[in-house]
């Protein structure tokens, strides 16, 4: 997608996450932080988005994406703490890694962007749709015209290449 | 989720089977600190747009009875609301009806109490026809008659 194209459709996703960061905070202030990270990541991740589909299901994710990290962020500082409503506890383990933790989740990230970049393009494309657009085999089936019993194949070969190739790096 | 269910729906995940809700509820469970080495890497090609997905929904639906009861007690608040209005209006209507009904009009004509605006106009109209019609004798006698007793 061209930075044009992207502009085109800015307006529209920039809404979508406005109304996610809303919901969660329930003030503009921080809808607007979570709008305009969302822009900045989206913005990064714009050579993989076609032009002719729709990605408000994207701009979801992500905007959901932010809210967390936006919390992960107070926590971290710990001058504010988490939205006071509901049993916070259950959510502590996904919201407070240490340092540690973090280096070795972000270690782990590469190696699996590494792995990823080793698939075939159809395999990438498919299990991208899969991990970053969060759609379901019926919907890429569609979106691509390629049968969806396909669809499957090619997806669960590309998780298990993917696995096995960061099992293998791993014991290394 | 147990520990063999876990596992379960990762070999499902890997077979390509899963559906994006169980993703997002697979997400969760691997992505705990404590979970075995296999787990994280399925954390990690989940993806943390699954995973804070995942945690962002969950957050919303655990504040969801907060938010019932706020709505609950809204609710409440418009139905008394709505009550009060009721009780209001089924006193004034009443009230107000009674007073436009009451006579506007009242005469009294040899004596006799009218309230009819028409018969009132009537009587009048008649009145004035005869007081410019017939000369001043018979006003006077008109007169004598209304008020003399």
């Amino acid at each position: 997608m061209t930075q044009q194209e992207f502009e085109q459709i800015a307006p529209e996703m920039r809404d979508e996450m406005l109304r996610i960061g809303r919901d969660f905070f329930g003030n503009e202030m921080d809808a607007d932080d979570v709008a305009q990270e969302g822009l900045l990541v989206l913005w990064k991740m714009r050579e993989r988005m076609e032009p002719d589909r729709r990605h408000t299901g994207l701009a979801i994710r992500v905007a959901k994406h932010c809210c967390m990290d936006l919390v992960r962020k107070r926590k971290r500082h710990e001058n504010e703490s988490l939205p006071s409503e509901g049993d916070t506890l259950r959510y502590e383990k996904n919201l407070s890694a240490t340092p540690q933790e973090e280096l070795e989740a972000s270690e782990l990230k590469n190696a699996v962007d590494m792995a990823i970049s080793h698939l075939n393009p159809s395999e990438r494309r498919l299990f991208e749709m899969r991990q970053l657009d969060g759609l379901s085999n019926d919907e890429i089936a569609q979106q691509t015209n390629i049968p969806k019993p396909s669809v499957k194949s090619m997806v669960s070969t590309a998780r298990k290449k993917v696995f096995e190739e960061l099992k293998r790096r791993m014991r290394q | 989720m147990t520990y063999n269910e876990t596992e379960q729906l990762i070999e499902r995940y890997l077979a390509g089977e899963t559906t994006p809700e169980e993703e997002r509820q697979l997400a969760l469970e691997v992505s705990r600190p404590d979970a075995p080495e296999d787990w994280k890497i399925i954390a990690e090609m989940l993806g943390t747009l699954t995973t804070d997905e995942a945690l962002y929904d969950q957050m919303m639906e655990s504040r969801r009875p907060v938010m019932k009861a706020k709505t609950r007690r809204v609710y409440l608040k418009w139905v008394w609301t709505a009550a009060a209005c009721l009780v209001a209006i089924a006193i004034t209507v009443p009230l107000v009806w009674s007073r436009q009904s009451t006579p506007d009009v009242v005469a009294y004509v040899y004596g006799q109490k009218v309230t009819d605006e028409d018969v009132v106009m009537e009587m009048m109209a008649s009145t004035m026809a005869d007081v410019l019609g017939n000369g001043s004798d018979v006003v006077a006698q008109d007169l004598e008659d209304i008020f003399g007793n």
